[in-house]
């Protein structure tokens, strides 16, 4: 009984927690349907948005698509319509062009022959040129070849991806054609097969570029080869031909040194010379280019070999001067050949006056209908000419104190291979043994140390010198009073740098003088004119002138300020001149002191003073300094000196002023080490002052300097 | 009449500084495509174009960017048995790419790469009677080769091998009405030629047969209002031209006879900001050539930023230095 009892308990609960368990279970399977279908509505909302905007684009695009259809399409095909009729018209246009070409190098072809025939007729041939370029010829900036490493004139062009991409295939093609063909050209002539294939093969690699130098040495290979080979005739033809090639890659590219080198040998090698017809060549490039230096060179060869009379050059290069003034190439060329036409006797690579007369009004013409052109100024400036120096002794100095005898040449010059001088002490013949100053090869200053047996200074002395026997001799005297002098060579004609000027009459000068007076007041800021002006000036008496020179040269650093230094250092050589002149047999000091002085020239005429005053002015360095080998005493205080450099080696200087300039290293101070006469330097007023320890380190460096003066 | 000045425009936008770092980057990267189209049609002037970027690279103080031994082994591989050196591996010899060698391996202390003997002999055999030399076997006289003859011999320090007198001489026999130098005797002055002859007289030390006063004139005048230098008188200005004629009147010690500032505004003007580099004008094409000299001739009128230049070897000066040469300069 009470099993039963307890069974059916056990049944009770058991019966209960399955129920619980049921429960549990059902509540377990329950979906939360509603968050779900939340989520899910939001994606269809989403995926509905994206139908729309779809729809949309679809009908913008239909949109678009009916009024391309309706309306652009039908536009773009009645434009075409027209375009047909353009078309056709640039192809006629390009036939016309074709026929005027022709025409064109027809006539050229006619008026050439009837210039001969008549003489020049320059003006027809103006008016064929103002045709040719721009229309007819190649216009210059469209250069194909493939050049990258040296761009000349190559304008950078933006491009799109798609042209960029149609170019790199299009060079990609090209590079394996190129490749192929070298290493063609490689292979056979590596295995000797000097042959028509080769000239073929390389022929096309040069035209594309005719700089591969060493493919025109290989054809030049071909054709050696062939001499032994073929007749005459037959060499005559394929070289011929050669220069019908040489002739296109010309066209392509005009200023090749490789294609005019190439021609010049061919010409050389042909059995029967052409240098007649290639004068003909010459004449067409440069009326190309009239100034092609390849073809004027080229044109010289042809002259020479082809024994064209320089007359006939001359005529050439009046022609093309009276096409264009401006002609820098003719003038230059008019410089060579005249003085083999018209030599100056008197002066050696000058013109004879009867010619320089012609030729000064050519250049008026020239500069009256262009004041500013420079060739022909250039070319002006010439005609005034630079004589041709004979050297001479211009200055000597000679001491019994030191032994020293100095000479001053008016030219660089190498003792043994230029020139020797003849000494003779109280009329014997005296060997000494020449220096030049600064140790130099080539040197206008020249110095020799005489004994003191042989010049002593409680006795009387006659020094003479002598370049040799056609020269002049300088006397020099000492006795117990004057123990050192100097000797300057007195200045013929008033001016002693008047060959810097002119080897021409002074009427010539005068007139020429005149006709720029005329055209400075008609232009009166034209440069050119002034710089004329003032050499003029200058030649014809530059005393009776010397306030207008100045005042040229103010007026000249107004109107051309890009070259302000150039003229004043213009003006700086103008006043140097200008005080040498003025200086007398016996003087032993210049002073230049406060002149505006920017750079320094002539220094070899103070070669053999003592004193040199440069002080106060606008130095920034010592040119030529090393000239200065007599100087005893140097003021160069207040300029604005940078370095030391060309004060080496002075072996008289004591006493140097440079205080007051920009020099900022110690290191800047070195040269004067190697100065041993040096007492007292005086470098106040530098910035060198004020480097810390600057006075130990001068000290140091410059042991020779008893006495150096600078700020504390 | 009058025609007008041949000459370019500046423009507000064109850049006015120094983009050093531009250019460093072009320069490194021109070598590094060899199979660009343009790197391989350049080949017959490769060896040039080396030294043109290897000196620019050193002004610009990076020349550790540029791989030394791949060069020092092209350079070796370029010379030829008689002693020359050609443009690129089996090009012919030739004095303009014996003097770019010659450079390269003077820039890099590497002479050693060449036999130097067998250039000097090459150079003697070229010198022609006159005194003038050849650019190769083939004969082209011409100035240029003068100052490659002279300049190669002076950096390997074989200046006794050659007639420097008559090399002198047939210089000189080239010079003009203008006081400037042609190609040959009765060449038109050229600038460029201007720059061969008046360098090679200072390596030799005979700048005195030089009228400086009238070729400082002629190239002074050479400057254009645009602040561009042009090569002859009445054509366009060209930053080539800032070397040449830029070096030469420092060679002869009248640099400040053009307007400076004027000069360094058009150089910069010829640079390309997007890809570095100069070109000869402003906003044309640049190239390494170009870079040079524009880089060169800032160096020449003092800026700081790059190394300074020797005005006769267009190398570093420190170069020049420890070779102990001490060219002329007036």
């Amino acid at each position: 009984m009470d099993c039963a009892a307890d069974s059916c308990a056990t049944d009770t609960i058991s019966r209960d927690c399955i129920s619980e368990l049921a429960q549990e279970y059902a509540a377990y399977t329950t979906i939360p349907i509603a968050k779900e279908k939340a989520q899910f509505e939001e994606s269809v909302e989403l995926l509905l948005n994206r139908l729309d905007e779809y729809c949309q684009l679809v009908d913008l695009i239909r949109s678009d698509t009916s009024l391309c259809l309706n309306s652009t399409l039908p536009h773009i095909y009645a434009k075409s319509q027209q375009m047909k009729a353009i078309f056709e018209r640039i192809d006629k246009l390009e036939v016309f062009v074709g026929v005027v070409r022709r025409n064109v190098a027809v006539m050229e072809g006619l008026v050439l022959k009837a210039e001969a025939d008549v003489g020049s007729v320059s003006s027809v041939k103006k008016m064929l040129q103002l045709f040719k370029l721009p229309l007819f010829g190649t216009p210059k900036k469209t250069s194909q070849s493939p050049k990258q490493a040296v761009n000349h004139g190559r304008i950078k062009v933006k491009t799109t991806a798609e042209q960029q991409e149609a170019k790199r295939k299009e060079r990609e093609q090209k590079l394996k054609l190129y490749t192929a063909g070298m290493s063609k050209v490689f292979s056979k002539r590596a295995a000797g097969e000097l042959d028509e294939d080769l000239l073929t093969v390389s022929g096309q690699l040069l035209s594309a570029n005719p700089d591969v130098y060493t493919l025109w040495n290989i054809r030049r290979e071909v054709y050696t080869a062939w001499k032994q080979l073929k007749t005459k005739d037959e060499m005559q033809t394929s070289l011929e031909g050669e220069l019908q090639f040489l002739e296109q890659c010309l066209r392509v590219n005009p200023k090749s040194y490789g294609v005019w080198q190439h021609r010049a040998w061919v010409l050389e090698a042909v059995p029967q010379s052409r240098w007649a017809q290639e004068l003909e060549l010459c004449n067409k490039f440069l009326n190309y280019d009239e100034r092609n230096f390849h073809c004027w060179d080229h044109r010289r060869l042809v002259v020479d070999r082809g024994h064209v009379s320089a007359d006939d050059e001359l005529q050439f290069t009046s022609e093309k001067i009276k096409d264009n003034f401006s002609n820098f190439s003719s003038w230059h060329y008019r410089s060579k050949l005249l003085p083999l036409l018209h030599p100056n006797l008197a002066h050696p690579g000058g013109i004879d006056e009867d010619t320089l007369q012609s030729e000064f009004e050519l250049v008026q013409n020239a500069v009256f209908t262009d004041p500013d052109d420079q060739s022909s100024w250039f070319y002006h400036r010439w005609l005034l000419g630079r004589q041709q120096r004979k050297l001479r002794v211009e200055m000597c100095h000679i001491s019994s104190t030191t032994n020293h005898l100095i000479v001053t040449l008016n030219k660089s010059v190498k003792y043994g291979k230029d020139f020797q001088l003849v000494v003779t002490v109280d009329g014997d013949l005296t060997e000494v043994l020449w220096e030049a100053a600064g140790g130099r090869e080539y040197c206008p200053v020249w110095m020799a140390r005489l004994s003191k047996d042989q010049l002593r200074d409680d006795a009387t002395h006659k020094v003479t010198v002598c370049l040799g026997p056609d020269s002049d001799v300088v006397t020099l005297h000492l006795d117990t009073e004057v123990t050192e002098t100097n000797y300057l060579q007195p200045s013929s004609n008033g001016s002693m740098f008047s060959f810097e000027q002119s080897a021409t009459a002074s009427t010539v000068l005068t007139e020429q003088l005149d006709m720029c007076q005329q055209l400075h007041e008609l232009e009166p800021e034209n440069k050119w004119t002034l710089l004329s002006l003032l050499l003029l000036m200058r030649a014809v008496d530059h005393r009776k002138y010397s306030n207008e020179t100045m005042s040229c040269i103010e007026k000249l650093t107004q109107v051309d300020p890009m070259r302000l230094n150039y003229y004043k250092d213009c003006r700086s050589k103008i006043l140097m001149e200008n005080a040498i002149e003025s200086l007398a047999s016996a003087s032993c000091k210049i002073c230049l002191r406060d002149a505006g002085l920017t750079s320094l020239h002539h220094l070899e005429y103070l070669a053999c003073l003592a004193e040199v005053d440069l002080s106060h002015n606008a130095l920034r360095r010592i040119q030529d300094g090393f000239l200065l080998q007599h100087v005893h005493v140097l003021d160069l205080s207040h300029n604005k000196i940078t370095t030391c450099e060309g004060l080496s080696g002075l072996d008289g200087l004591q006493t140097l002023d440079l205080s007051y300039n920009s020099l900022v290293d110690v290191d800047d101070l070195h040269p004067l080490s190697s100065c041993p006469q040096l007492k007292l330097l005086n470098i106040e007023g530098n910035a060198v002052c004020s480097t810390s320890g600057a006075r130990q380190q001068l000290r140091a460096m410059l042991h020779n300097v008893p006495v150096i003066h600078m700020d504390r | 009449m009058a025609l007008p000045v041949k000459d370019v425009t500046i423009s507000e936008s064109a850049p006015s500084e120094l983009l050093l770092q531009k250019h460093i980057s072009y320069i490194s990267a021109y070598g590094t495509k060899k199979d660009d189209y343009e790197y391989c049609m350049t080949e017959y002037l490769r060896l040039s174009g080396i030294y043109w970027g290897l000196t620019v690279m050193d002004l610009m103080h990076s020349l550790e960017l540029m791989d030394r031994q791949e060069v020092l082994q092209f350079v070796r591989e370029c010379q030829h048995e008689c002693g020359g050196v050609g443009a690129s591996i089996g090009h012919d010899p030739h004095l303009l790419y014996t003097l770019s060698a010659v450079q390269v391996v003077t820039l890099y202390d590497a002479v050693d790469t060449l036999d130097v003997d067998a250039v000097v002999k090459y150079i003697v055999g070229l010198q022609t009677d006159e005194g003038g030399f050849m650019g190769d076997k083939w004969g082209e006289v011409d100035t240029r080769f003068s100052f490659c003859a002279i300049t190669c011999l002076a950096l390997l320090g074989r200046l006794d091998a050659v007639n420097v007198d008559k090399a002198v001489e047939f210089v000189l026999s080239c010079m003009n009405f203008d006081g400037g130098f042609g190609c040959r005797p009765c060449s038109e002055s050229h600038s460029g030629q201007i720059y061969c002859c008046v360098g090679m007289l200072a390596i030799v030390g005979r700048l005195h047969h030089i009228d400086a006063d009238q070729l400082g004139w002629w190239l002074c005048e050479r400057q254009l209002p645009s602040g561009g230098l042009n090569g002859r008188p009445e054509k366009l200005p060209d930053v080539c031209y800032s070397w040449w004629v830029l070096s030469s009147l420092s060679i002869i010690g009248r640099l400040h006879w053009i307007d400076k500032e004027k000069l360094v505004r058009f150089i910069l003007a010829t640079q390309d900001e997007e890809t570095g580099g100069f070109a000869d004008r402003p906003g044309d094409m640049v190239d390494p050539f170009h870079t040079l000299f524009g880089i060169a001739g800032l160096s020449l009128l003092g800026n700081t930023a790059v190394k300074p230049v020797n005005p006769v070897f267009c190398m570093p000066e420190e170069t020049i230095r420890r070779l102990g040469l001490k060219p002329q300069m007036l």
